[in-house]
């Protein structure tokens, strides 16, 4: 049958006809899931949104009420601008950090399996398990970093432009670049896709360039980073979706609260108290249909420049 | 091996490795070598380095805590289904996404990525009746079925690999009379190698350290998961610690090992560089 | 390779055969759905993991021996926001448990947004009285006209504890432990010491008994003042006396510094390195729990309980209820028998003392033989006293989630100086009465 219907073949909508039924085909099963478990509860989570909902009695309407309740709420106001410092920082540094391990490990040097292997090990450790360990890190007295920095003297730095020490997880100016910082430690699943990716830049372009005499750096920027856009562009586009909705380590290490003054109540980790601890489901509803849209926005601003940048082998014909 | 770069080169990319290796691998040895600490020990300040004495009783009371075997097996029955099950599924819609032109893909695509950007807290408590109504919950069911019907996030990331494939192979394959699953199965699978192991080691261990999937939807403590058995060392008052610690590295070695043994297939799995570029 | 697929694949297809029976129990129960339970088992989800897990299990085993009728399963689900979706979702699907323990405070809320159902029958045909509770307990569970839980645990909530020998370490008299705030202040200065690297020990951290929220109602009451109008259901936060209250948490803040606080709090240990076990805190709350810890982890710990301090004019003796209690969740489908079990839990002289004495707790239920055992402890003997003494709960009403958050924020906005105390408290006062109209309207 298919057979019949190949592109050389003469008709174009016929040819566009099995386009679309093989599209359909392929993508079946993800239409499947959408259909069975998707449309429902994403529909009835918009219709909550505009609803005084508890989770457990019926829904009664109320209109545009918790999308207006949103727009004046400090702790919502105060949770978006945390969780977008958050992502500010982490998605780029996150992305740069693993780029850079996966060039250091893409290279052919004896034990390359256990580097990675320690690469990525943070990754894997639970995180209720490593919140102890991090507090004890970020101790300000006796903590590896700040021993650290104070070996290196950047807190001599800080003494003479007179900033106080930082308290890390204790001091509201100081907590969120922990976060940052700790949320650099899962770089390790990047790496693999870049590493996986990396297979992909020729070689032969690498060797002629490094004949005409190129520098490292100049080979990297012109020849892999071009190739690797395509993983990198999904790494932004997925880091900021995750970064959005970060708040596990947060909460683990702060005890569900946040603290200190705020400093760490990431948007989501609002939303999950409406949701399961203040009985405010409607309300919490309102708010992941907020940040949707801003998600939604940001992810389309992303896909829009990515033309520029992004280069697919695929797409020269 | 040949030995394209200066040896001071070499030794700076070892120094740096060493380094940052160290810096990532602390998580870890912290974890082992809590779990082999007395309890006084434990929180001892400054922490000890090396367990001082080295003790094995976290390990004997964890395994008898909590049915380690069976919640072994649990795990590993869920985990091959959702291996199978995201990789066959992924792959298809993903190739579906980005090979084939066809009306109303970019729309699907965007879709199937919007889904997720929705905080799943909102949608669980409707997706949990839909599973109650199909008689699903306390059973496995919410945990495999949905893998067989794609995974947004491989999904997109096998999209980008397929779409790195030159189309003058696919085309030549086309010429050579293959229909689209045949291009599919082999040109694009063959080629996407790497990326496949890449997404089945990722839902792998997704799925063994996943806790709320299992939390939310097994009632039975003898359907328990590792990642979920491992919440009973929390307590109200009083923690097990160092069982925590002990039962955490028992969960996690397997993983690492299979990570380590299985690193090269999926890095370094293609050899048809020839072909490609 | 092929070879070795298909040897493997021949060692799994006769491992299939060989184990069938137990293979096919196995997918029948986690794939089809097909666990049968019997009709005389009832499903408890229950909050006691660690160190509390066995003990629970202990009681639970005592309970079947002497029903052997009744059979009893039980899921530790801890009383966090990941479990509380499991509850919740559970409920809302009509799936849930027969029993479920409840934090005190959350059961007029639970029962509120309908995830409990009241035991007003249940209660009245087994012949339970309101005395025969200690009247806190009573209080917290007793909601718009009906009964939703039995209280299972009371904890006293706190004795004032304080180390003899960092008393004595500190040229203070070990036996003279403060009456009064003024007194706790005086000897705070002199077991707070610092060294090089800032503070090395602390009289006491006002806001770090058991969290910011909690600090804030046990130096409120002290102090005076009131949280909740249930007549009215005006919230009363921002009262002149929580002000106080918390003003007075704030000035240690002034006084020691708090990132010199803070730092040395981010040190403490736990488990024997309790800070209050080796002298970097000197005095402090306990709960009834740190008894079997101190125990424990300090078995030669010289230390003494009694009364937290209050200032002039302030409650003498204050105190307030915690702890677990046990319901019926909407929809449960066995309630004959999970009330049996209830009973027997709850308000039972030989079954509350039972769970009492296993699991170190001090029952609800008043007529439980356990505190004639109990009574004269050293260490128990003060909890037994605060406990007849006892006057407050945390207010019973539909918002207390919220207000517990709003407290909290509160705190640590003063503490931080970044708002007045007043000012926290009247924003922590207006943003639950919010809340709380909000809940109320929509009855």
């Amino acid at each position: 049958m298919t057979k019949k219907q190949r592109l050389t073949h003469k008709k174009v909508s016929h040819a566009r006809r099995a386009d679309l039924r093989n599209g359909l085909l392929f993508s079946s099963p993800v239409i499947i899931g959408l259909l069975l478990f998707t449309v429902y509860p994403v529909g009835a989570s918009l219709y909550y949104s505009f609803c005084n909902y508890t989770g457990l009695k019926p829904p009664t309407w109320v209109g545009m009420a918790n999308y207006h309740r949103l727009l004046t709420d400090p702790l919502v106001t105060k949770s978006l601008a945390n969780t977008a410092v958050f992502a500010a920082f982490s998605v780029p540094l996150g992305v740069a950090v693993a780029f850079w391990l996966a060039l250091l490990l893409n290279q052919k040097v004896r034990g390359m399996a256990l580097f990675r292997t320690l690469f990525y090990l943070p990754s894997i450790v639970p995180t209720v398990a490593t919140s102890v360990l991090w507090l004890w890190v970020l101790n300000p007295q006796y903590g590896i970093l700040p021993g650290i920095l104070r070996g290196i003297g950047v807190y001599s730095l800080f003494h003479m432009f007179g900033i106080p020490e930082p308290g890390w997880m204790a001091d509201p100016m100081w907590a969120k670049p922990a976060l940052i910082l700790m949320s650099l430690w899962g770089a390790g699943g990047s790496m693999i896709i870049f590493l996986a990716g990396l297979q992909d830049v020729p070689q032969d372009l690498f060797d002629a360039a490094e004949v005409d005499g190129a520098t490292t750096l100049h080979r990297t920027i012109h020849i892999t980073l071009p190739f690797m856009s395509p993983y990198i562009f999904f790494s932004i586009v997925m880091g900021l979706i995750g970064a959005a909705q970060y708040f596990t380590q947060a909460y683990v290490m702060t005890g569900g609260q946040g603290g200190p003054v705020n400093s760490t109540l990431f948007y989501a980790m609002y939303l999950f108290q409406n949701a399961f601890h203040f009985f405010k489901m409607g309300y919490a509803c309102a708010m992941a249909w907020f940040l949707f849209l801003v998600i939604l926005a940001a992810t389309i601003i992303v896909f829009k420049s990515s033309a520029r940048f992004v280069y697919y082998q695929g797409d020269a014909k | 091996m040949r030995n394209r770069f200066p040896i001071w080169k070499q030794i700076i990319t070892y120094i740096t490795l060493i380094v940052l290796s160290g810096i990532f691998s602390i998580p870890f040895f912290w974890l082992v070598t809590t779990s082999f600490k007395t309890d006084q020990n434990i929180s001892l300040w400054p922490p000890q380095i090396i367990p001082k004495p080295f003790t094995f009783q976290h390990y004997k009371a964890a395994v008898g805590t909590i049915p380690f075997g069976l919640y072994l097996v649990n795990t590993l029955v869920i985990c091959a289904l959702a291996v199978v099950g995201t990789v066959i599924s992924s792959s298809l819609v993903a190739y579906g996404l980005s090979r084939i032109k066809w009306k109303g893909r970019d729309a699907l695509f965007m879709i199937v990525l919007s889904t997720m950007m929705l905080p799943y807290q909102v949608v669980m408590v409707p997706l949990f009746a839909v599973y109650t109504k199909l008689g699903w919950v306390d059973t496995y069911l919410p945990l495999t079925v949905p893998a067989f019907l794609g995974n947004a996030f491989f999904i997109f990331l096998l999209r980008q690999f397929f779409m790195t494939v030159p189309h003058d192979l696919t085309e030549a394959a086309k010429l050579d009379g293959c229909n689209e699953f045949q291009v599919f199965r082999k040109v694009i699978v063959p080629l996407a190698k790497p990326a496949l192991a890449t997404v089945g080691l990722f839902t792998f261990i997704n799925t063994w350290n996943d806790f709320l999937g299992p939390l939310i939807y097994l009632f039975d403590e003898s359907h328990y998961t590792l990642s979920l058995g491992l919440q009973m060392f929390l307590g109200q008052y009083g923690n097990y610690f160092g069982r925590l610690m002990a039962a955490s590295t028992l969960v996690v070695l397997p993983i690492i090992i299979l990570f380590f043994f299985t690193q090269k297939t999926f890095i370094q799995g293609i050899t048809m560089s020839g072909i490609k570029g | 390779m092929r070879k070795v697929v298909i040897i493997a694949l021949a060692v799994v297809v006769i491992g299939l055969i060989w184990f069938h029976k137990p293979v096919f129990s196995y997918i029948d129960a986690r794939f089809l759905g097909a666990t049968v339970s019997s009709p005389n088992e009832i499903v408890i989800w229950h909050p006691w993991g660690g160190t509390q897990k066995e003990l629970f299990e202990k009681v639970v085993k005592e309970f079947e021996r002497t029903h052997p009728d009744i059979k009893v399963k039980i899921v530790f689900t801890p009383n966090d926001l990941s479990n509380n979706q499991k509850f919740f979702s559970s409920v809302a699907a009509g799936k849930p448990p027969d029993v479920t323990f409840v934090d005190g405070p959350q059961v007029s809320e639970w029962a509120e947004q309908g995830a409990l159902q009241p035991l007003d029958k249940e209660v009245a045909a087994t012949g339970i009285k309101p005395g025969d509770y200690f009247t806190p307990c009573w209080k917290q569970n007793y909601y718009d006209g009906h009964v939703w839980a039995v209280t299972y645990c009371a904890d006293p909530n706190f004795a004032f504890a304080w180390n003899k020998k960092t008393f004595r370490d500190a040229g203070l008299d070990p036996n003279k432990p403060p009456k009064t705030i003024a007194e706790m202040d005086k000897l705070a200065e002199k077991l707070t010491k610092s060294g090089s690297r800032g503070l090395t020990s602390i009289g006491i951290i006002p806001w770090g008994q058991f969290g910011n929220a909690n600090s804030m109602y046990t130096w409120g009451w002290a102090f005076g003042g009131s949280f909740y109008d249930e007549k009215t259901h005006k919230v009363t936060a921002n009262d002149p006396k929580n002000v106080k209250a918390l003003e007075w948490m704030c000035s240690y803040a002034q006084k020691y510094g708090l990132t010199n606080i803070s730092n040395l709090a981010q040190g403490f240990g736990n488990l024997d390195r309790n800070p209050f076990y080796i002298g970097q805190l000197g005095m402090g709350c306990f709960h009834i729990s740190q008894v079997v810890d101190a125990r424990t982890y300090a078995p030669k710990l010289d230390y003494g309980l009694g009364y937290i301090p209050s200032p002039q004019g302030g409650e003498k003796h204050s105190s307030w209820i915690g702890g677990w209690c046990m319901a019926l969740p909407r929809g449960c489908k066995k309630p004959e028998l999970a009330w049996k079990f209830i009973k027997w839990m709850c308000a039972d002289v030989k079954g509350t003392a039972v769970a009492g004495k296993t699991q170190d707790l001090f029952p609800g239920y008043r007529k439980s033989t356990y505190f004639d055992e109990i009574k004269s402890d050293q260490r128990y003997g003060p909890f037994v006293e605060i406990l007849n003494q006892c006057k407050h709960q945390r207010p019973v009403m539909p918002a207390q989630a919220y207000y517990m958050g709003a407290l909290d924020r509160a705190v640590g906005q003063a503490v931080y100086g970044k708002m007045t105390p007043k000012a926290a408290l009247d924003q922590a006062t207006k943003e639950t009465q919010r809340e709380l109209d909000l809940r109320l309207a929509g009855k």
